[in-house]
């Protein structure tokens, strides 16, 4: 017995805080910042409409502590546009990994702010997956390299000391979980048991173009029947194909392909396309590693060719 | 200092390990697993929860000003840029503040009611009058607001500023 426990506490220690190169972490963390300043950008330049009193938010003062309260008054304009410079400043600095926990902080922070003020009022699982990624990143520096940090403390933007995987492992089991969670309840929920699921689906505020042209052109409802199958087939697969390293390729071929198709249905996706960016974790660090260790060898290949081509034959 | 470190990081692991195992365990039999962190475990079950049911009628917010003794629709879409059409009437439902209660979600309509008031009037449109109403219709293969028609309409009345 005690053997056991002995290495279960080994495989779990190993599983979360082995140390690997900190690559694939700083990948991560420059995806979702890109990521989160597209998600901020795209209420550019509409801020004293949506995030100020010039406009009509509601903000969350029904399930919020009182003391929060004179936090969620809707500013003037002029304020509205300064917060929003800030938050994009932080998302940048930490895309940039400049002193990346705390950015990590001060755009959870400033994604706090902006859900409690209006997007409360349309609660998606994307705006939790983003607080989520926030908190992952504050267990490991993922400044460690790929930012300003390592540039200016050690004079390279490929530095790199051992980190725990911490991070990329919180990151790919809450991925796999939240795809799990959705697809086993769609095994017994009862909408999901229905063909019309999808015929009624695509006649409501989240159907785009394709979906209003599919639904015309009155498919049998077998083919609904199908749709319904691949999708609880798809999401069930990819959280255990992702763990699987031969099996792995075809998993994110299989996300992407299913996050592709969905968008192009209906529009309550879209933003959930954090997901399938993020799939780089279920990489061993070593794996990414290898990879930019190859691309780097590539790059500096081909601008090396280039440059005795040049002197070759036009210098 | 740094064992202690090292000792509160697995304890949080922990917890978040028995938070999504009991995430799943409410999202399939929505029950509280016992001594599980429930704030935790409703965070993990929205993380699990998106697209469970489907509606089978549409709905959206109607609002209306007086004006020169006739209800006038005000559009409220240039209230709500650059978000698509399901986002913009998620935000007019005020589906959050629905869950906290209905004298909360009244309340919540009513400074709604002003706010367009407010905002009406500052652009030179003489309203003496707000109300909103909720409004749902049959679902048509034509177009999301194809039946939005008299005859198929069914009204709620929510509030009326002032």
């Amino acid at each position: 017995m005690k053997i056991i426990m002995h290495s279960l506490w080994q495989q779990w220690k190993r599983f979360w805080m082995r140390e690997g190169p900190p690559y694939l972490v700083a990948t991560v963390r420059i995806v979702c910042g890109l990521y989160l300043l597209l998600y901020v950008l795209s209420s550019f330049p509409h801020i004293p409409l949506l995030y100020s009193h010039a406009g009509i938010a509601i903000p969350n003062i029904y399930s919020t502590p009182a003391f929060v309260h004179p936090l969620l008054q809707l500013p003037s304009p002029t304020v509205a546009w300064v917060i929003y410079g800030v938050i994009l400043a932080v998302i940048v600095s930490f895309t940039l990994g400049y002193r990346t926990r705390l950015s990590a902080i001060l755009c959870l922070l400033g994604l706090t702010y902006y859900y409690q003020l209006s997007f409360h009022n349309a609660p998606a699982t994307y705006h939790r997956l983003f607080f989520f990624l926030l908190v992952a990143f504050l267990f490991t520096d993922a400044g460690a390299t790929f930012s300003l940090d390592a540039w200016w403390r050690f004079g390279s933007w490929f530095h790199a000391m051992p980190a725990p995987v911490l991070t990329q492992r919180l990151i790919a089991v809450q991925l796999s979980a939240t795809y799990l969670g959705v697809a086993v309840q769609k095994l017994w929920l009862p909408d999901w048991q229905d063909p019309t699921m999808f015929f009624y689906s695509f006649q409501d505020m989240w159907s785009l173009p394709l979906a209003w042209w599919f639904v015309q052109l009155s498919p049998p409802f077998w083919v609904y029947s199908l749709m319904l199958f691949t999708v609880k087939l798809l999401e069930l697969w990819i959280p255990v194909g992702l763990w699987i390293p031969k099996l792995r390729l075809y998993a994110i071929a299989s996300g992407i392909f299913f996050h592709l198709i969905v968008s192009l249905f209906l529009s309550a996706i879209w933003w959930f396309w954090i997901m399938p960016l993020a799939y780089i974790v279920f990489f061993e660090p070593e794996e990414v590693e290898g990879f930019i260790d190859k691309f780097k060898e590539t790059l500096w290949y081909s601008v090396s060719f280039v440059c005795r081509f040049y002197n070759t034959f036009l210098g | 200092m740094e064992t202690l470190q090292r000792v509160g990081i697995h304890v949080l692991l922990a917890i978040y390990v028995v938070s999504v195992l009991s995430g799943l365990y409410f999202t399939l039999f929505r029950r509280f697993p016992p001594l599980a962190p429930k704030p935790l475990v409703l965070f993990e079950y929205f993380l699990m929860a998106p697209f469970q049911e489907y509606n089978r009628e549409n709905a959206d917010l109607l609002a209306e000003g007086w004006v020169d003794g006739s209800w006038v629709t005000i559009d409220l879409d240039p209230y709500y840029p650059t978000m698509i059409l399901g986002t913009r009437t998620m935000h007019r439902r005020l589906m959050t503040i629905e869950r906290v209660g209905e004298e909360e979600h009244r309340k919540a309509f009513h400074l709604l009611a002003e706010n367009i008031f407010l905002r009406e009037t500052e652009r030179g449109r003489g309203y003496r009058s707000v109300r909103l109403s909720w409004e749902t219709w049959p679902k048509s293969t034509a177009g999301f607001t194809h039946l939005r028609h008299r005859e198929f309409i069914e009204r709620t009345p929510l509030v009326m500023y002032p």
